[in-house]
C-alpha cells in the first residue's frame, strides 16, 4: 500500500515537473535569445545556449527604436485609465456588495454581461465616434476606451473584496457618529486597501497588454508598447534578438508585480470568475 | 410618513454609487452596441436596408471566419480544460512543494499576451525556430508549422492552451479546495475506490465549477484576437482569420463600416446567447455566495 502511494506521488511529481518545464521553456528561450549576438540566432541546428553573452539587443532597443517612447505612452495611458477605473468601479462594487435593493441581481448580471462582451462589438461605432470627437491617437482617448474591458472586471473584483468586510465593522462606525460616505472612506477603504490595490494593479495590466483597441485607435503619437512590439514583430528585418529583448522589457515589470501580489490576485480573479 | 420619505431617499441614493459606471459603460458599451445595430441595417448613404445581412450570408469569407472561430473554440477549450483539470488534481494532492509548482505554472497566464506571442512566433519560425527544428527532428518529419492552411490554427491553439491552462487550473483548484475533507474521510472508511470517489464525489460536487469554467472559456476563446493577429496576421490564405479579425479587416481596415457592423452584430448575438446561459447557470452559485 505504502509502496503504491510512493509510486503515485513520484508519477505526480514527474508530470508536474514536465509541465513546469513546458511552461518555462519559452522564457528560457526568450532570455537566451535576447542576450546572444545576431549571428548566433541564425544557426542550423539552433543552439540551446550561445557562446557569448551580450546586452547589445537591449541597448539597441533602448536607444535605436521607438520602444522606450511606446513604453512611456503605455505608462501614461495605463495609469490614467487605472485611476479613472477605480473612481468608477469602487462605488459600484461597494454598492453591489453592501446594499440590498430590488434590482441588485439584474445589475450584477449586467456587469457580468459587460465583462463578456467582445471588443469587436463596440469597435466600429467607437472608431467613428472617436474620429468625430478628435480623440483618435490621443492618450486620453485610448485610456478612456480601455475602461470598456477594465471597469466590469474592477467592479466585480472590488465587490468581492468589500464582501469580506463584516457589516458589523461599518455599523460600529455609524453608531459612533460616522456618516455613511465617511464610514466607507475612513473604515471600509483602509481595511480593503490591499485588495483594492490589487484591483488597481490588475486594471493597470489589462490596459498595459490590451491590443485590439490600441491597434485601432492609435497611429503614432499615443501608440502603446503592445502595438509597438506587434509591429516590430511584423517587420521582416529579422531582428529576433531585439524583439525578444523588447518583449522582456514589457513583460518583466508585470511578472514582478504579480509575484508580490499573487495571493490577492488569485482571490480576486478566481473568486469573481467562479461565483459568477 | 417621515419613515417612508427616508426610505425612498435611501433607496434613491443607491443609484448615485452607479452613476460613474453608468456614464462610462453607457458611452463605451451601450451606445456602441445600439449604434452598431443601426449601422448594420443601413447602407453607406444612410438609406435603410438589410442588404448588409443578405450580402453577409453569401460571403464566403464570413463563413470561413465563423468556421475557423468554431474550430478554434473547440480545440482550445478542450485543451485548456483537460490540461487544467489534470494539473489542478495533481496540485490538490497537497504534496510537498506543490505551492511552488502552482506559482510557477501561473507565470504564462500572467505574462502579457503580446510578449508570449513574440517568443512563440520565433520558436515557430520556419527557418531558425527551435520548435520547428526540434519537432521535425524528433518525428523525422518536415512539417512547415505556420505555412500550412490546414494546421496553422492548431499550432496557434497550442500557444493559447499553453497560456490559459493555468487559469483553468486555478479555478478548478478553488473548487476542489471547497470540498470538505470529511467527505473523503467518509469515503475511505466506506472503502470507496478512487474511481468511485472521482465519479461519485469529486465530479458531481465540482459540476458547478466545471460549468462556469466551460462557459467562460468558450466565450474567452471566441473573443481572441491578439495571437492570430500578431503571429500569422490571419494567414496563410486567411486560414487563421478569427471572427474578430474578420470584423476588424472588413469594418476598420476595409472602411466598410456598415458591412462590418452587420458581421459584428451577428457575432455579438452568438456571444450574448452564451453569456446569458452563463449568467443563468451561475445564478444559483451567486445566491449561495450572498
Amino acid at each position: 500500500m505504502k509502496k503504491r502511494k510512493a509510486a503515485h506521488s513520484a508519477l505526480a511529481y514527474l508530470i508536474l515537473t514536465a509541465a513546469v518545464a513546458m511552461a518555462l521553456f519559452p522564457y528560457f528561450w526568450m532570455i537566451t535569445c535576447a542576450v546572444r549576438e545576431q549571428k548566433e540566432l541564425f544557426t542550423i541546428p539552433p543552439k540551446l545556449l550561445s557562446a557569448s553573452v551580450s546586452l547589445d539587443n537591449f541597448t539597441y532597443v533602448l536607444t535605436r527604436t521607438r520602444i522606450p517612447a511606446y513604453m512611456l505612452n503605455s505608462v501614461i495611458i495605463a495609469t490614467s485609465a487605472t485611476l479613472m477605473c477605480l473612481v468608477v468601479a469602487i462605488p459600484a462594487g461597494y454598492a453591489l456588495a453592501r446594499f440590498n435593493f430590488k434590482s441588485r441581481k439584474l445589475v450584477s448580471s449586467g456587469v457580468i454581461l459587460f465583462k463578456l462582451l467582445p471588443q469587436s462589438a463596440a469597435l466600429i461605432p467607437l472608431f467613428i465616434l472617436m474620429g468625430k470627437l478628435g480623440l483618435m491617437d490621443t492618450h486620453f482617448g485610448l485610456s478612456y476606451v480601455h475602461l470598456f474591458t477594465m471597469v466590469p472586471f474592477a467592479i466585480w473584483m472590488s465587490r468581492g473584496f468589500f464582501k469580506t468586510v463584516p457589516v458589523a465593522v461599518e455599523e460600529a462606525a455609524l453608531i459612533d457618529g460616522c456618516s455613511k460616505p465617511n464610514a466607507l472612506l475612513r473604515v471600509v477603504l483602509p481595511i480593503t486597501a490591499p485588495g483594492l490595490f490589487s484591483v488597481g494593479v490588475y486594471a493597470f495590466m489589462l490596459s498595459w497588454e490590451e491590443f485590439i483597441f490600441a491597434y485601432t485607435f492609435t497611429s503614432s503619437r499615443a501608440k502603446p508598447v503592445s502595438v509597438g512590439i506587434a509591429l516590430f514583430l511584423g517587420e521582416d528585418a529579422n531582428l529576433w534578438g531585439a524583439v525578444m529583448a523588447s518583449a522582456i522589457l514589457m513583460g518583466l515589470p508585470v511578472l514582478i508585480v504579480f509575484f508580490l501580489l499573487q495571493d490577492h490576485f488569485i482571490k480576486g480573479i478566481v473568486g469573481g470568475a467562479v461565483k459568477g | 410618513m417621515y419613515a417612508r420619505i427616508k426610505r425612498t431617499l435611501c433607496r434613491e441614493r443607491i443609484i448615485y454609487y452607479f452613476i460613474p459606471a453608468i456614464i462610462v459603460l453607457g458611452t463605451l458599451a451601450l451606445y456602441p452596441l445600439i449604434n452598431n445595430l443601426w449601422l448594420s441595417v443601413h447602407v453607406k448613404s444612410g438609406q435603410w436596408s438589410i442588404g448588409n445581412y443578405t450580402r453577409l450570408f453569401g460571403d464566403k469569407w464570413f463563413w470561413n471566419a465563423m468556421l475557423i472561430t468554431g474550430k478554434w473554440m473547440l480545440v482550445t477549450v478542450a485543451g485548456e480544460l483537460l490540461v487544467g483539470l489534470l494539473l489542478a488534481n495533481l496540485i490538490n494532492l497537497k504534496m510537498r512543494g506543490t505551492k511552488l509548482f502552482r506559482t510557477v505554472l501561473m507565470i504564462p497566464w500572467m505574462t502579457p499576451m503580446i510578449a508570449v506571442c513574440t517568443v512563440w512566433a520565433w520558436m515557430y519560425n520556419g527557418d531558425f525556430g527551435i520548435l520547428n527544428y526540434g519537432i521535425n527532428k524528433l518525428l523525422g518529419t518536415d512539417i512547415l508549422f505556420l505555412s500550412s492552411p490546414s494546421t496553422a490554427i492548431l499550432w496557434l491553439a497550442v500557444v493559447y492552451i499553453w497560456k490559459r491552462s493555468s487559469f483553468v487550473m486555478l479555478m478548478y483548484l478553488s473548487g476542489l479546495q471547497g470540498i470538505s475533507e470529511d467527505i473523503y474521510d467518509a469515503c475511505k472508511i466506506d472503502g470507496a475506490s478512487w474511481r468511485t470517489q472521482l465519479f461519485k464525489v469529486t465530479l458531481p460536487l465540482m459540476f458547478p465549477v466545471i460549468r462556469s469554467v466551460l462557459l467562460i472559456s468558450i466565450i474567452t476563446a471566441m473573443n481572441q484576437f491578439t495571437i492570430a493577429y500578431s503571429i500569422t496576421r490571419g494567414g496563410p490564405s486567411r486560414s487563421t482569420e478569427l471572427m474578430q479579425m474578420y470584423i476588424y479587416n472588413t469594418g476598420i481596415a476595409g472602411f466598410q463600416y456598415n458591412y462590418g457592423a452587420a458581421a459584428s452584430t451577428i457575432f455579438l448575438a452568438v456571444v450574448l446567447c452564451l453569456a446569458v446561459v452563463y449568467i443563468f447557470a451561475t445564478e444559483k452559485a451567486e445566491e449561495d455566495a450572498f
